[in-house]
């Protein structure tokens, strides 16, 4: 089977603009931020953290822990479910997708959901 | 997402420099990207993504327009896209890469399942056969070889340069070692060359590519991201042994193809073996956690890049075939050659630069002795057969 290389401007925009719709689909609404970038005026803003856990205490089904990548962040994840429970674990390292939040003039992340990394 | 399109954008744009600047391999462009000091996040992996992809087509250009010997002596013995370049062919040679490179990104795209779960089920058996396929490439390289011996040689210290060097603490081993087995040959012989221009070139229009080819291509760029060691061009070699009588325009069609096939890839094996089989993996892995979701959009940015890529190498490849025949390589290689040497001892130190000048002495030897230069690829394929063996040296 033969293809014409004159029609090779036309496959490469085809793949060119699937790739791209497919990248607009995919791309996390969260923006990935490393926990030392975090500061007091991402407050309210849905970020994806990497980090290790850190100083993890579970008190009254809420997780508490630090999330560690360079600088330390701490977070609480309110309620999760047993699934994402068993994820909550010392130093095992996580993506956390979280919203900033200031309590007691402190930055603090409140989780929505962890993803473990391999 | 504007600021991921547009990390996606520069990416191609840097892509397109450091593939048509001579003599910059694409482990190098992915190297000084994870030492910029750029703050490390998706849209930067996005850039390495799409920076390495469009590198993969640029390169082409260079590749073919540079390097070759005047058009009398071993006219037989060059490679197939210097040939064409000498029957003023470069263009279609040009062209025969895009076109591999686009068939391996769609071809690659559906066979991405097929390899996944081979790698997913059988991973746990490769360290088992990986030193029998690495041994047996290497031997059919040497045995394909007309100067055996020499190939001997040339294979056997290769691969002990590449034992001492990785393991030998110093920084960047691998980073120092295409520096000194590829890039500063190729500088050097440009450098010295008499040769200031090309031939002249014609623009020949109702070129048929084989899809057979392109599929062969992204077939083998699978195999390539399971075993390590084995780079592109050892692949090519290995797909043109098994076929006899492979025109030039069908193996430009396949190296075209596992240059950018074996980036697509090794993205999925990134994700389901946990290994980097390509510089651009090694970023990734530095830059990114590896999940399921980031491997999906940098698979869907070297799709987009790959099309992009396509279309930018195919619009610029006529007006930079007219533009190579006026510019003078020699002092192009020598700027590059410099600032490559001042990278090397930045980031590995007066250490790294001694040890790619030994490299780089043995590759001359492989060039003056006509032994392909693809067996220098044991200087991979000897550490990584070592460390699946157990010997620790």
């Amino acid at each position: 089977m033969e293809f014409g290389l004159e029609n090779l401007k036309y496959v490469s925009l085809t793949l060119a603009v699937a790739g791209l719709l497919a990248l607009a689909f995919l791309l996390p609404e969260e923006k990935s931020v490393q926990a030392g970038a975090i500061t007091a005026e991402m407050s309210g803003e849905k970020i994806l953290v990497t980090g290790t856990i850190k100083n993890l205490e579970i008190r009254k089904g809420n997780a508490f822990f630090t999330l560690e990548n360079g600088a330390t962040v701490k977070t609480v994840y309110f309620s999760p479910s047993i699934e994402q429970l068993s994820l909550l674990r010392n130093g095992s390292t996580v993506v956390v997708k979280a919203e900033v939040s200031l309590y007691r003039q402190e930055t603090e992340l409140i989780a929505s959901e962890v993803r473990e990394i391999d | 997402m504007i600021e991921e399109f547009s990390w996606l954008l520069l990416g191609v744009a840097a892509g397109t420099f450091t593939g048509l600047a001579p003599g910059i391999h694409a482990n190098t462009i992915a190297f000084i990207a994870m030492v910029s000091p750029v703050e490390k996040n998706l849209g930067f992996a996005i850039f390495v993504v799409s920076m390495s992809i469009t590198h993969s087509f640029m390169d082409a250009i260079p590749n073919i327009l540079l390097g070759a010997p005047s058009s009398g002596e071993m006219f037989l013995s060059i490679l197939p896209g210097h040939r064409m370049l000498l029957q003023g062919r470069a263009l279609e040679a040009i062209r025969f890469t895009v076109f591999g490179g686009l068939a391996a990104g769609i071809f690659g795209i559906a066979l991405l399942p097929i390899f996944y779960s081979f790698a997913e089920n059988y991973g746990n058996i490769l360290p088992v056969i990986i030193p029998a396929v690495l041994a047996g490439t290497l031997l059919l390289m040497v045995l394909s070889e007309k100067n055996k011996l020499m190939a001997l040689a040339v294979t056997a210290l290769a691969g002990i340069i590449g034992v001492f060097v990785l393991g030998s603490g110093i920084k960047n081993g691998i980073f120092v070692l295409v520096m000194g087995f590829y890039a500063f040959p190729s500088l050097l012989v440009q450098a010295l060359s008499k040769e200031k221009g090309i031939p002249a070139q014609e623009k020949k229009p109702g070129e048929k590519g084989s899809v057979f080819h392109g599929l062969v291509s992204a077939v083998a760029s699978g195999i390539v991201s399971v075993f390590p060691g084995i780079g592109p061009s050892a692949a090519a070699f290995v797909v043109k042994t098994f076929t006899k009588k492979m025109k030039e325009t069908e193996y430009l069609t396949i190296i075209g193809g596992i240059n950018t096939g074996n980036l697509l890839f090794s993205i999925a094996m990134l994700y389901s073996l946990g290994k980097t089989r390509t510089g651009m993996a090694v970023a990734l892995k530095d830059i990114s956690p590896i999940s399921f979701e980031s491997t999906a959009v940098f698979l869907a940015a070297a799709v987009a890049s790959i099309g992009i890529a396509a279309l930018l190498t195919e619009m610029i490849a006529w007006e930079s075939v007219k533009f190579m025949e006026k510019i003078d390589y020699g002092k192009v290689s020598l700027i590059v050659m410099g600032f490559l040497a001042l990278l090397l001892t930045l980031f590995s130190g007066i250490e790294g630069l001694a040890a790619a000048a030994i490299a780089s002495l043995l590759a001359g030897a492989a060039l003056a002795s006509k032994v392909k230069r693809s067996t220098l690829m044991a200087f991979l394929i000897f550490p990584a057969m070592f460390y699946y063996i157990g010997i620790t040296v």
